[in-house]
């Protein structure tokens, strides 16, 4: 009897669902977003260069500079009308070759050459100048190289002498610095969240409203379940189809990704039945969780890392299940990690969904006089007589 | 009915309606929500998620091989520099490379057995520091200071090679590229992110209010534009208010310094808030319940959120992108308060956002005007 009432609930969510999937519209929101990643990372950025030598040498640094795939070169005769072009967002940055710098290039005199970025957007502008410093500074390499090479020292001297040690700086898990490989991971897991979050209120107070009365708890056992299967759905979706289709690093396999998402749905849903029972009304929930999504993807610390974060801040986004989500499906999904490696953060889900769940199921417990009638029951007054 | 008296009766109606929605502004609790508790909680909460500004002190690993005076010395450095600080993983590179995977590092140094040896014998060794480029932000900032720290042990050691082996080194180059960023010159993300954050929250707090007020409009007056408007205004103020309250908090916080004109900031924050409420005018009107107008907001925030610029610059997004991103108001209202507050914006600019902005509820007006009043007679009845 249990069963049929709870195969019944299921069927007619998963059929309505079907039959209406406004839940797509989290997939039309998803391929929106992800038309501004479709060049991968910065390309093509215009850059203005402000070449007051007019020399061989300068010449010569503008090519080099121009090299870089992440911008493109632009000549402008005065450094006024760069700087009202950057001030217009029509450059990204401006680079200034002084007077004289191939004389005093020459001279081995000390020369600072200005460059400008606008860093009002901070990871282009990080990326820019990564570039900039790593193109240039092989070019002075070269530069010097030619200089030994004149006054007599073999190749091999030039090299080590120049360089006694090495630099190599790697970028991990994320080659060619995608713009969706760094937002992705924050973004897919709390729009899942928002809107599991959305759909399991909506489903949990529609059925506590019925005109035949509040229903038994296997009906909203079966309702709310018949919610994984859909969001498990999406995650495939969003986890395993989307790095391949925006090109940036997927490695779970399927079952890892339903394994790291069941988890997560299930937290998810145990802070849906806390919200349900703190917020009471569909629109209330509309009106919380909207605005919240902006922070909720702040706090999952792939934009800002936590450590950069107040201990009341660390607080709140460690008790959302996204944070751990998050971490834990970038760590498995882009960065190689096994799901062996990330059981503190199931473990933490699990805590997480429980925990919220059972202060729900206490807050309506509450709210209807259970709880009193409970304790009343169990208190050890009770319990010795 | 001429103009002179149409336009008597048009603010007769105004008026009455603005006077009447200032006597319930705050009789709701739902209103006192969106109106300031939710935009002040979550103005805090954005605030203290991005309150150091600038990333200082990220755990770097190291994993030392050699154990030498230049390997520690170079550990010692980079120790030193504001950017890092270093756990020591002893020779566990697999546990440094978890640790790594795990966020719980974001930059790993790797030196190799011999390196100071290697290094004395001019065989040029190679330490290698891996960054976590998909927690970009941090892993960037962890080795940040660590390429200045080779170039000028290299520049040291260069002396002592050239000594060693008996040769001239002739005057090298001195030519330094000195990069830095304008418009933010500390380095501090506090501004761009709780600036730009804050702006697109107050869009959504508009167009959720905007949802929620037409979806309580008394059902037995009249409804006709000027009652609408009147309805509306209250709010159109109360919020192109709270806009200038938070940038004011957020310029006393930060102490930082407003280049343009606050009064335009002012002007632009009104019509944007006029640009918004349209918006929100047209999700209700073409929506079928304040619900379903309430769930476009999701898409709205990701979208708004993605095309503001903050994240992929404007210069650098397809066409598609570019297009979708012009069409949105928050684009407008966003660059040119950046401008206002950074930059250096014109009047003309300034006037010329405010035309576009003021664009947007005209257009939405003739694209409501035969399906507003119904869908509010709808919402009565329903």
């Amino acid at each position: 009897m249990m069963f049929i009432l709870y195969w019944t609930a299921f069927k007619r969510v998963t059929l309505r669902f079907l039959a209406e999937p406004k839940w797509l519209l989290l997939m039309i929101s998803v391929v929106l977003m992800s038309l501004v990643y479709l060049n991968g990372s910065i390309n093509n950025l215009p850059v203005a260069v402000v070449d007051l030598d007019h020399s061989a040498s300068s010449r010569e640094l503008i090519r080099v500079l121009d090299t870089s795939a992440k911008v493109n070169i632009t000549i402008y005769e005065n450094s006024l009308d760069a700087y009202q072009d950057i001030n217009d967002r029509k450059l990204f940055a401006v680079i200034t070759i002084p007077h004289d710098y191939e004389k005093r290039l020459l001279k081995g005199e000390t020369i600072t050459i200005p460059a400008y970025g606008d860093a009002s957007s901070r990871l282009a502008n990080g990326m820019i100048q990564q570039d900039f410093k790593s193109i240039y500074q092989q070019f002075l390499s070269r530069y010097n190289a030619n200089l030994m090479r004149n006054s007599g020292l073999t190749a091999e001297q030039v090299n080590i002498i120049l360089m006694p040690i090495k630099s190599q700086i790697d970028p991990l898990y994320n080659a060619g610095i995608s713009f969706a490989a760094i937002t992705f991971p924050g973004l897919l897991v709390m729009l899942l969240q928002h809107s599991l979050l959305i759909v399991s209120t909506r489903t949990h107070i529609a059925l506590s409203a019925s005109p035949q009365g509040k229903p038994p708890a296997i009906i909203f056992l079966g309702s709310l379940s018949a919610l994984i299967p859909i969001w498990l759905f999406l995650s495939i979706v969003l986890f395993g189809l989307w790095p391949w289709i925006l090109g940036y690093r997927q490695l779970a396999t399927l079952p890892q990704i339903l394994l790291m998402t069941f988890p997560f749905l299930l937290a998810v849903l145990g802070l849906a039945k806390l919200l349900t029972e703190s917020l009471r009304k569909i629109e209330m929930i509309y009106l919380t969780l909207s605005f919240m999504t902006t922070p909720v993807f702040y706090l999952s610390g792939t934009i800002w890392p936590l450590e950069a974060m107040p201990n009341w801040v660390k607080c709140i986004a460690k008790l959302l299940p996204s944070t751990w989500a998050t971490n834990m499906i970038a760590g498995v999904n882009q960065m190689g990690l096994s799901i062996l490696d990330n059981l503190f953060n199931l473990f933490m889900l699990m805590v997480l969904g429980c925990f919220y769940a059972f202060l729900g199921i206490f807050i309506a417990m509450v709210r209807e006089g259970r709880a009193r009638a409970f304790f009343k029951r169990y208190s050890f007054k009770y319990f010795y007589k | 009915m001429d103009l002179r008296e149409l336009a008597v009766v048009f603010f007769k109606r105004f008026k009455a309606a603005f006077d009447d929605e200032l006597q319930f502004i705050f009789r709701r609790f739902t209103h006192h929500w969106l109106l300031w508790i939710l935009p002040l909680l979550i103005f805090v909460l954005i605030g203290n998620i991005f309150s150091q500004g600038v990333l200082y002190d990220l755990p770097v690993g190291v994993v030392d091989q050699d154990k030498s005076v230049l390997s520690k010395t170079i550990i010692r450095d980079l120790n030193a520099g504001a950017h890092a600080n270093i756990i020591d993983y002893e020779d566990s590179l697999n546990q440094a490379e978890k640790s790594l995977a795990k966020a719980n590092i974001y930059a790993l140094l790797y030196i190799p057995p011999n390196f100071e040896a290697d290094v004395l014998a001019g065989r040029q060794p190679t330490p290698i520091f891996y960054y976590n480029a998909l927690y970009y932000s941090a892993g960037l900032y962890s080795i940040m200071d660590y390429s200045g720290l080779i170039a000028q042990l290299n520049s040291e050691l260069r002396i002592l090679l050239a000594a060693k082996a008996g040769l001239a080194i002739p005057k090298l180059v001195q030519a330094n590229l000195n990069y830095d960023g304008l418009f933010n010159a500390s380095g501090n993300s506090m501004y761009f992110q709780q600036f730009s954050a804050m702006v697109h929250l107050i869009q959504l707090f508009v167009v959720a209010l905007t949802i929620h007020v037409l979806g309580k409009l008394p059902r037995k007056t009249r409804l006709s534009y000027p009652f609408i408007l009147g309805k509306l205004a209250p709010y159109t103020l109360w919020y192109t208010m709270l806009l200038i309250f938070e940038i004011a908090l957020l310029v006393l916080y930060s102490q930082a310094r407003v280049s343009g004109n606050p009064f335009s900031m002012l002007i632009v924050g009104f019509f944007y808030v006029i640009a918004a409420q349209s918006l929100g005018i047209l999700l209700f009107t073409f929506t079928r319940s304040i619900i379903d107008a309430y769930s476009f907001i999701g898409l709205l925030v990701g979208l708004a959120l993605t095309y503001s610029g903050v994240v992929v610059p404007e210069l650098s997004m397809p066409w598609i992108a570019r297009f979708i991103s012009s069409i949105e108001p928050l684009t407008y209202a966003l660059n040119k308060l950046f401008d206002l507050f950074l930059r250096h914006a014109s009047l003309l600019s300034v006037v010329k956002t405010c035309l576009i902005l003021s664009s947007y509820p005209i257009i939405i007006t003739f694209l409501v005007r035969k399906r507003l009043v119904k869908r509010l007679i709808l919402e009565g009845t329903s």
